[in-house]
């Protein structure tokens, strides 16, 4: 296996990328007096996430990226 | 250090690399891929900074984006459930949710950079920092006024360099409170694009501010210095991913209906039908309540910082009038303007700031030329040239072009540049159009002597044809004068030393009676033009070229104006120079040493 260079992208930074955004965004919210509109962001990331995840599939990339 | 500063995803994707505070190469992205005002992945771009720098992209220090997508987020979502619109809703959120959120990752994925490198700088910091480090000043007060940032719409800060580059926001004017969201609005009434403000506003020359009093209940001017916005007059939802249009039916009661843009254009007051004139006289209130209103957020910004100078940036503030409004009337003694107030200088100001947290003594370059994109190679030039054959562009000229079938080019190539500014200012004295490419091309939307299509300024016949043949602009909007440093007296109301924004094309100045025949076809119909006051240290190849024509007519001065087609951005390569000297009357074209002309055979 080839090592990459230091200073590229990880395998599998994907994830933590997507936990640390999603961080940010609760972060911001909190910070912006949107608490209350968390739940409805957290079901709003998750689906994001899932549709992500789903598009990962070549069978089922068609079907995913117009609702992306 | 090497940081990379991107602006992308919402307008004029732009990439800017900074070395140890100075500015090495900044590119829209727009210029590669020759779509206007181009959002997407600046991905070019940043291939030529990473070229310019002799860098590979792991290779960089850090990576900054010029907003706070989170945050941006936060404001987004809010709005979007205020519309109570489930398809504006929709549309936004897939907008955000798909990529706009995740700019960390998608920055990380294209350039294959490691995530923690990358950061982000809010959105004002980001504008101010270009402005004031670009800026010769040692301290200065920034006013940023533009369309909408993270939560911000406009922001009054201050910049100082004791030790290094320091910044201090001292007051957030907040969404929904947007100059520049109004003035999109008011755009889209006059019938222009929603992102052609500028456009829109060049209309103001022509009516009176007979509306001002109904606009100012648009933008309300406050007491305390500051504005608010009624956002009943709005869709504030239509200025998201919601498309449609902003204009509720209180506001088209209240300024009438759209106007209609294929309405014939107009050289002057005289030509304009009551319809139009209406519509001029809606773009002169606008214009009248925009300049009071930005006196006033100066006023309270000297009140609080009492700096004597003034650093403005913001795409509200790519507005050559409201700038020499603020020259004539503001407190400051000195004006700036960056070469890029809108966007794309976002990228350029998020990266110094980002260098300045690492290098805490780095000042950032003192650096108001617009001259950091890519210059070309003139071998590869002359190969090119070479194979022009000009019977084949008779399938792609524009329409109403001349015929070129009796036509033949001829090529001279000089060694010496002191000739070929002589044999160019030959041609601009016989009336010809001349498109000029040299170096590096501009940041900015406007051509400041790199990137011009030139003309003899006494010409009105000239200039006709040049909007009529080669660019296809309308004659409402004003044509710039670049003119040498030593000859600007002669022609421009004020003296030496002239401000930063008169030299770089970003205010209007008034033209002195006794020598408006002299540049009568750059003189717009307020008797006022745009002038570029050109020193030999700004563009020295431009400044000889300007004194060459001086020699032979007596005044320094040419007609320019950006080289571009309408509706296309400014041209990048000798390629695309040559496709509108194919396609177009252009008569005359000067690629670096190489000058290629149309004959009659």
């Amino acid at each position: 296996m080839t090592t990459k260079p230091e200073g590229t992208r990880p395998r599998g930074a994907t994830f933590s990328i997507a936990i640390r955004s999603a961080t940010e965004v609760v972060q911001a919210m909190v910070g912006s007096r949107m608490a209350w509109a968390l739940p409805l962001a957290f079901v709003l990331l998750l689906l994001a996430g899932v549709l992500g995840v789903l598009a990962l599939f070549p069978a089922l990339s068609p079907f995913v990226y117009p609702l992306l | 250090m090497n940081v990379l500063g991107i602006s992308a995803m919402e307008r004029d994707a732009t990439a800017a690399l900074i070395r140890d505070g100075r500015v090495i190469a900044s590119a829209a992205e727009e210029r590669f891929t020759r779509q206007r005002h181009d959002p997407n992945f600046p991905h070019y771009a940043v291939e030529f900074c990473l070229d310019a720098a002799g860098l590979k992209a792991h290779e960089l220090d850090a990576i900054v984006f010029y907003q706070e997508p989170h945050v941006r987020f936060t404001r987004v979502l809010s709005t979007s459930l205020a519309a109570l619109d489930p398809p504006s809703f929709v549309r936004s959120m897939k907008a955000w949710l798909g990529e706009k959120l995740w700019a960390r990752g998608v920055i990380s994925r294209r350039l294959d950079v490691h995530p923690d490198k990358i950061s982000y700088v809010p959105h004002h910091l980001s504008l101010a920092a270009q402005a004031f480090a670009s800026s010769p000043f040692e301290e200065a007060a920034v006013l940023v006024v533009g369309g909408e940032g993270e939560w911000d719409c406009a922001a009054l800060c201050s910049g100082y360099r004791g030790g290094g580059l320091k910044l201090d926001t001292h007051e957030i004017l907040p969404y929904p409170h947007s100059l520049g969201l109004v003035l999109s609005a008011f755009s889209e009434l006059l019938g222009f694009q929603r992102g052609s403000v500028r456009d829109a506003l060049d209309l103001a020359a022509y009516g009176s501010p007979r509306f001002a009093d109904e606009i100012a209940r648009v933008i309300q001017p406050q007491e305390d210095g500051t504005y608010r916005i009624d956002t009943s007059w709005l869709r504030m939802e239509a200025f998201l991913e919601s498309g449609g249009s902003p204009l509720t039916p209180r506001f088209l009661e209240a300024f009438g209906p759209i106007r209609d843009a294929r309405a014939p254009a107009v050289a002057d007051r005289d030509a304009l039908t009551d319809g139009e004139q209406r519509y001029a006289d809606i773009a002169a209130s606008l214009q009248h309540v925009l300049e009071e209103t930005l006196l006033k957020l100066c006023r309270r910004l000297h009140d609080r910082t009492g700096a004597r100078n003034l650093c403005v940036t913001g795409e509200v503030m790519d507005n050559p009038r409201a700038v020499a409004r603020l020259l004539a009337d503001s407190p400051f003694e000195r004006v700036f303007v960056p070469a890029d107030p809108g966007e794309g200088g976002a990228a350029i100001g998020a990266a110094l700031l980002r260098d300045a947290e690492s290098a805490p003594t780095t000042q950032g370059e003192r650096r108001p030329d617009p001259y950091l994109g890519r210059a070309y190679d003139e071998a590869r030039d002359a190969a090119m040239i070479e194979h022009l054959q000009i019977g084949s562009w008779a399938t792609f000229r524009k329409e109403g072009c001349e015929d070129v079938e009796d036509a033949a080019i001829t090529v001279e190539r000089f060694e010496d540049f002191e000739t070929l500014a002589r044999r160019t200012a030959e041609e601009l004295e016989a009336g010809r159009i001349v498109g000029w490419l040299q170096g590096r091309f501009e940041s900015g939307s406007q051509g400041l002597g790199n990137r011009a299509l030139l003309t003899d300024p006494r010409s009105e016949a000239a200039r006709s044809r040049l909007r009529e043949r080669v660019t296809t602009r309308a004659l409402l909007h004003p044509s710039a004068l670049a003119i040498a440093e030593e000859a600007a007296a002669e022609v421009l109301e004020g003296e030496a030393p002239w401000q930063w924004p008169l030299r770089w094309g970003q205010a209007t100045a008034r033209v002195r009676p006794e020598a408006v025949e002299r540049v009568k076809a750059a003189v717009h119909v307020d008797g006022t033009t745009l002038p570029q006051v050109c020193a030999a240290e700004d563009n020295p190849r431009f400044h000889s070229l300007l004194t060459a024509f001086g020699e032979r007519t007596g005044l320094a001065a040419l007609l320019s104006e950006t080289f571009s087609e309408a509706n296309y951005p400014m041209v990048s390569s000798p390629a695309d120079a040559l496709l509108i000297f194919a396609r177009t009357d252009l008569d005359t074209l000067v690629i670096n040493n190489i000058l290629v002309k149309k004959v009659s055979k």
